[in-house]
């Protein structure tokens, strides 16, 4: 029977890839800095955008699309702050690029600073999802645990800043700060390492002016190109 | 568990280019074949896939095609030393120097690399 064999070689996932850089070369050209939040459920995403948008004072223009499985609870904790669009996946373990377009699109057009995305709680499958964000932060709290990112490590890899949350927790919990930073930088040498306590309300400054410099020097490279 | 929707996306492109393929061709062809390649850091396990694809082609044209699945390893290229590694586990160091300022070269994607196709089977 004759047989042909065709060579394709290419990449799955190329046109999701594709979709997600023009997204982000379209926020970049409107000024728009946009950051991925991932962690596992219950690191604090949701407590963390509130202390951020408490600290800024509606000094810059921020909105928020926060993704779940179901409910709209933590949509309801944010919006008294910023505009905010739930994301239901229903049942799906992530977010997909776009369901992040539909409820970019359903927010107030208004001009935007920052953008941010509250991923699914799971730090598995959103480290495959490119969302068109510029800057992808990866939050570890106290009570998971210091081991975290050598078992996941595509999560660490892909990320460009680690946050370790609830730092108030420390006396009360076997997390060693240097054992974590240690880990990560062996998947990531080169990752932004912040501490936060949002209940003490420390670090979220730091935070804050991490995340300003990140969208001034976004600005700057638009500006070269 | 995305490994099912990663199927899918797989198998809508072995489908476009199967139509295409057999786009005005006297006799039409089947695919015999799919080979695909996962890296160590694709975010895919591929001991899933087979599952996956079994379950997604059941009763489908692509139903008795075969998968071929080979793992590709993670490799790095050093920015300092600008030296190759590849990596055994996810501790990412060049290994001629120990620089972590490493680019990933291979081994963190899911790719489609051949289709084979072959003449349909016609019952006698």
């Amino acid at each position: 029977m004759p047989a042909e064999t065709i060579t394709v070689n290419r990449d799955i996932d190329a046109d999701r890839r594709d979709a997600a850089k023009k997204f982000r070369e379209q926020r970049s050209r409107a000024g728009t800095l946009v950051v991925n939040l991932v962690s596992s459920p219950g690191a604090g995403k949701t407590s963390l955008l509130e202390a951020t948008l408490a600290h800024w004072k509606q000094r810059w223009n921020v909105a928020v699309l926060v993704g779940d499985l179901a409910t709209d609870r933590d949509a309801q904790r944010l919006r008294p702050f910023a505009p905010t669009e739930q994301l239901t996946t229903g049942g799906a373990c992530h977010l997909p690029l776009p369901l992040v377009e539909q409820g970019f699109q359903r927010l107030p057009s208004c001009p935007l600073d920052f953008l941010f995305i509250e991923n699914v709680g799971n730090l598995v499958c959103p480290a495959s999802h490119d969302l068109g964000e510029h800057l992808r932060v990866v939050l570890v709290s106290t009570t998971e645990g210091d081991d975290k990112p050598g078992k996941y490590p595509k999560m660490f890899r892909t990320s460009d800043a680690l946050v370790v949350t609830k730092l108030d927790l420390l006396p009360y919990v076997p997390f060693d700060v240097d054992c974590v930073v240690q880990d990560a930088r062996k998947v990531q040498a080169n990752l932004e390492i912040m501490t936060v306590s949002v209940t003490q309300q420390t670090g979220i400054a730091a935070w804050c002016a991490f995340l300003e410099k990140r969208r001034e020097h976004m600005l700057q490279e638009m500006q070269q190109s | 568990m995305h490994e099912f929707s990663l199927i899918r996306s797989l198998l809508r492109q072995v489908k476009e280019i199967a139509a295409e393929h057999n786009d005005g061709q006297v006799e039409s062809h089947r695919v015999a074949s799919v080979e695909v390649q996962i890296g160590a850091l694709a975010g895919v396990e591929p001991e899933l896939v087979p599952l996956a694809f079994e379950q997604l082609t059941h009763q489908t044209p692509l139903e008795h095609t075969a998968l071929i699945i080979h793992k590709q390893a993670l490799a790095v290229v050093c920015t300092d030393c600008e030296q190759e590694t590849e990596l055994e586990g996810f501790v990412f160091r060049c290994g001629h120097c120990q620089s972590g300022n490493v680019r990933i070269i291979r081994g963190d994607q899911f790719r489609l690399l051949t289709m084979t196709m072959e003449q349909e089977h016609h019952a006698c």
